[in-house]
């Protein structure tokens, strides 16, 4: 092919005036109408820069694009999408820097970030850890979930309910939420497991909706719609509340004025460490038997049957713990609510958690963390476009599909080094 | 347990819905010999193939199978259905309800035969080692705790596993190939991969099925000096379906014979290649010609 060197102004020009016709369209009424009581002001000059911007950055896209360098960029994104990449034996990631310096900046968010700031973090490290559980079951067992948030509201009744009628706080019952949401799963699961595909799905489904049903409905002891509260958590039994009616309080303790971020700081601290703890356990697993199993499972059943892996506890194990895992998400939304009611878990947050796992990339750890902060942060950063939430995922989600079918992050296999065949 | 005879089909039947696939097939397999299914198309081969290793629960007859120093009716771990007298005895219906819900073909498995398939089955998207490692599953530590904690145990027993797997990538000569994804790999080395991973799982009878289709005659006659390789040196007995019959006739100790799922002749390949009703079968005999012995 014979490179055309030179750049072809003409064509950029014409890209340029249809991108900025297409931000004028876009931006106009967004932005060049400002509502003003009962009237508006129009406001050309906001409007100018940003066609403008729009306009010069296409016209400097469209002349890169037709440079040598930029001919050989767009030729090496389009051709990401082969798939699976098996690395080298004792391939060590060059960014494993990467690690401290988050576990560092993460560590400081508490004490640098606003309370508000801090509680969206929160909410975003909620949904890593509900979007790690999920991944489990559709990522790497490929059994498509849609119930997923039943297991949620499990985990945050549990503490809830717990509290009330057991006097259970927030540390019992994180490791019994964990356990009581994996029980829920081994008995959703045992029976429906012999399902696969579109079969599953409805199932799951339909379990996601009984849950939310049975919270509503069983007034007497969930007290429906109203809800429950949650406690909070505790510090050694210190309380975060301004005053206890027993025992002290975290802020007398240690002699420092009371401030209500304190306990979103504790509450960060401990949903910081357990996301860690549970992103160490899931690189641990898809090492092991287990998590191989698991992949086998999504790839093969029937040629996983015929090497005598009992298929139903191999998917078995894979619900259990991926719904332990969105059964301690559900104790963290408890806690950091306050407040839970049956309206937090409807089909669409089942519907935004896959949406995470398919987003950041069937299996990968690294694309459902990133996928979690961008499906949770970027609503809140974005609150004046909050209506348009479900568009946007809508969108997202089919450029999403055209360009990087297999998630943002792509899944890198294990390589192993070669040694002496023995057999015993 | 029957030392002879590592395999007996006794009266086997299937039948799906009104078509009979399997008529009374009777046969047994001879521990340590290589043993061939042959017959035309449809005559039922795969059909059996897929009773002896669990995958359809037989109509009737009986499937034992000597391995592991026991005895394993293969029909009976599938689950059979209760029977009356299930009732009166709560052993019997323990038994028989484990089986119901934790029964089926994996258990053929672990009894110690394995299989490979017509339309070859690998885990593409994992690599060679993975698809070798996962076939190890019941030999490995599985202990979640082991594994999470990396335990010395855990790691000496992952270390033995990938022993085995080089060991085994050696034997179908894919060594060169042990870090690439098994869907990337050749049809050749497919088919081969897949044998690898039936032999890791340690059986004692393995179950090819067409492992020569679509291999050109130096592939076929690498695969046929592997099959002795297995016996030989593994004490395997193999059992396979082919249509290529230069090599059936080549490696086979003992030639099954079926046609419209029944079986029509059995014996050693000699006897087989001059056998008329043989002949008849796959030539096909004159309309109201009748084929004596």
């Amino acid at each position: 092919m014979s490179q055309a060197v030179g750049i072809n102004f003409k064509k950029s020009s014409i890209d340029a005036l249809i991108a900025g016709f297409m931000a004028l369209v876009l931006f106009g009424p967004i932005v060049g109408v400002v509502l003003d009581g009962y009237g508006f002001n129009t406001e050309f000059v906001r409007v100018a820069w940003m066609v403008a911007a729009v306009a010069v950055g296409r016209f400097i896209m469209s002349s890169f694009f037709q440079t040598e360098k930029g001919i050989a960029m767009a030729f090496r994104y389009a051709n990401n999408d082969e798939g699976v990449e098996v690395l080298k034996p004792g391939h060590k990631s060059k960014m494993v820097w990467i690690i401290p310096l988050v576990i560092a900046i993460g560590l400081l968010v508490p004490f640098i970030a606003s309370k508000y700031v801090l509680t969206v973090v929160i909410l975003g490290l909620i949904y890593v850890l509900l979007g790690l559980g999920l991944n489990i079951v559709v990522g790497l067992a490929g059994l498509l979930d849609l119930g997923f948030v039943g297991f949620y509201a499990i985990g945050a009744y549990g503490l809830a309910l717990g509290y009330e009628n057991l006097g259970l706080g927030f540390w019992s019952m994180l490791p019994i939420a964990a356990l009581m949401a994996a029980v829920a799963g081994a008995i959703l699961g045992f029976p429906v497991l012999r399902m696969h595909g579109d079969y599953l799905a409805i199932v799951t489904l339909g379990f996601g909706e009984i849950i939310r049903l049975i919270l509503t409905n069983w007034a007497s002891f969930t007290h429906g719609p109203n809800g429950v509260s949650a406690p909070l958590p505790t510090f050694f039994g210190l309380e975060f509340k301004r005053r206890s009616s027993d025992g002290q309080t975290f802020h007398e303790f240690f002699n420092i004025p009371y401030d209500s971020a304190y306990k979103y700081m504790f509450i960060y601290i401990v949903l910081f460490a357990v996301v860690w703890a549970v992103l160490f356990i899931k690189h641990r697993l898809v090492k092991m038997p287990i998590g191989r199993a698991w992949e086998a499972l999504r790839e093969d059943e029937i040629a996983c049957r015929s090497l005598g892996l009992n298929h139903v506890l191999v998917k078995l194990s894979a619900f259990m713990l991926g719904a332990s895992t969105g059964g301690l998400a559900g104790v963290f939304f408890a806690t950091y609510q306050g407040f839970v009611n049956p309206s937090s878990f409807t089909f669409f947050e089942s519907a935004l958690i896959l949406a995470i796992v398919v987003l950041g990339g069937m299996g990968s750890t690294l694309g459902v963390v990133i996928a979690a902060f961008c499906l949770t942060v970027l609503p809140e950063v974005l609150r004046e476009f909050a209506e348009y939430r479900v568009l946007m995922f809508g969108i997202l989600m089919v450029v999403m599909m055209i360009w990087k079918p297999r998630g943002i992050v792509r899944v890198t296999r294990t390589g192993f080094a070669a040694r002496k065949g023995v057999v015993k | 347990m029957n030392q002879e005879n590592i395999l007996a089909v006794e009266n086997l039947v299937m039948h799906f819905g009104g078509i009979k696939a399997l008529n009374d097939v009777t046969f047994d397999i001879k521990r340590g010999s290589v043993s061939a299914l042959i017959g035309p198309n449809g005559a039922g081969k795969t059909t059996v193939f897929n009773c002896l290793t669990g995958f359809y629960k037989a109509t009737g007859g009986k499937i034992l199978l000597s391995a592991g120093g026991k005895e394993t009716s293969i029909i009976k771990v599938l689950g059979e259905p209760f029977q009356a007298t299930d009732f009166i005895s709560p052993f019997a219906f323990f038994a028989r309800l484990k089986y119901k819900m934790f029964g089926g073909s994996h258990l053929v498995n672990r009894a110690g035969l394995s299989r490979t398939f017509q339309n070859i089955r690998l885990f593409k998207e994992m690599s060679v080692v993975e698809n070798l490692l996962v076939a190890q599953h019941m030999r490995v530590n599985r202990s979640l705790i082991a594994g999470i904690l990396n335990t010395k145990a855990y790691r000496k027993a992952e270390e033995e596993a990938l022993e085995r797997v080089f060991y085994w990538l050696g034997v179908v000569d894919l060594v060169d190939s042990a870090n690439r994804l098994a869907g990337e790999l050749s049809y050749g080395q497919q088919r081969r991969l897949e044998i690898a991973r039936a032999m890791c799982t340690n059986p004692e009878i393995v179950c090819l099925d067409e492992p020569a289709a679509g291999l050109n005659p130096s592939e076929t006659e690498a695969l046929t000096k592997m099959i002795r390789v297995l016996r030989d040196e593994h004490n395997t007995t193999v059992l396979l379906i082919e249509h290529d019959m230069g090599m059936v006739m080549d490696i086979s100790d003992y030639i099954v014979v079926l046609d419209h799922g029944e079986v029509i002749a059995k014996g050693g390949p000699d006897d087989i290649k001059s056998n008329p009703k043989v002949i008849a079968a796959y030539l096909g005999a004159e309309e109201g010609e009748e084929v004596t012995l």
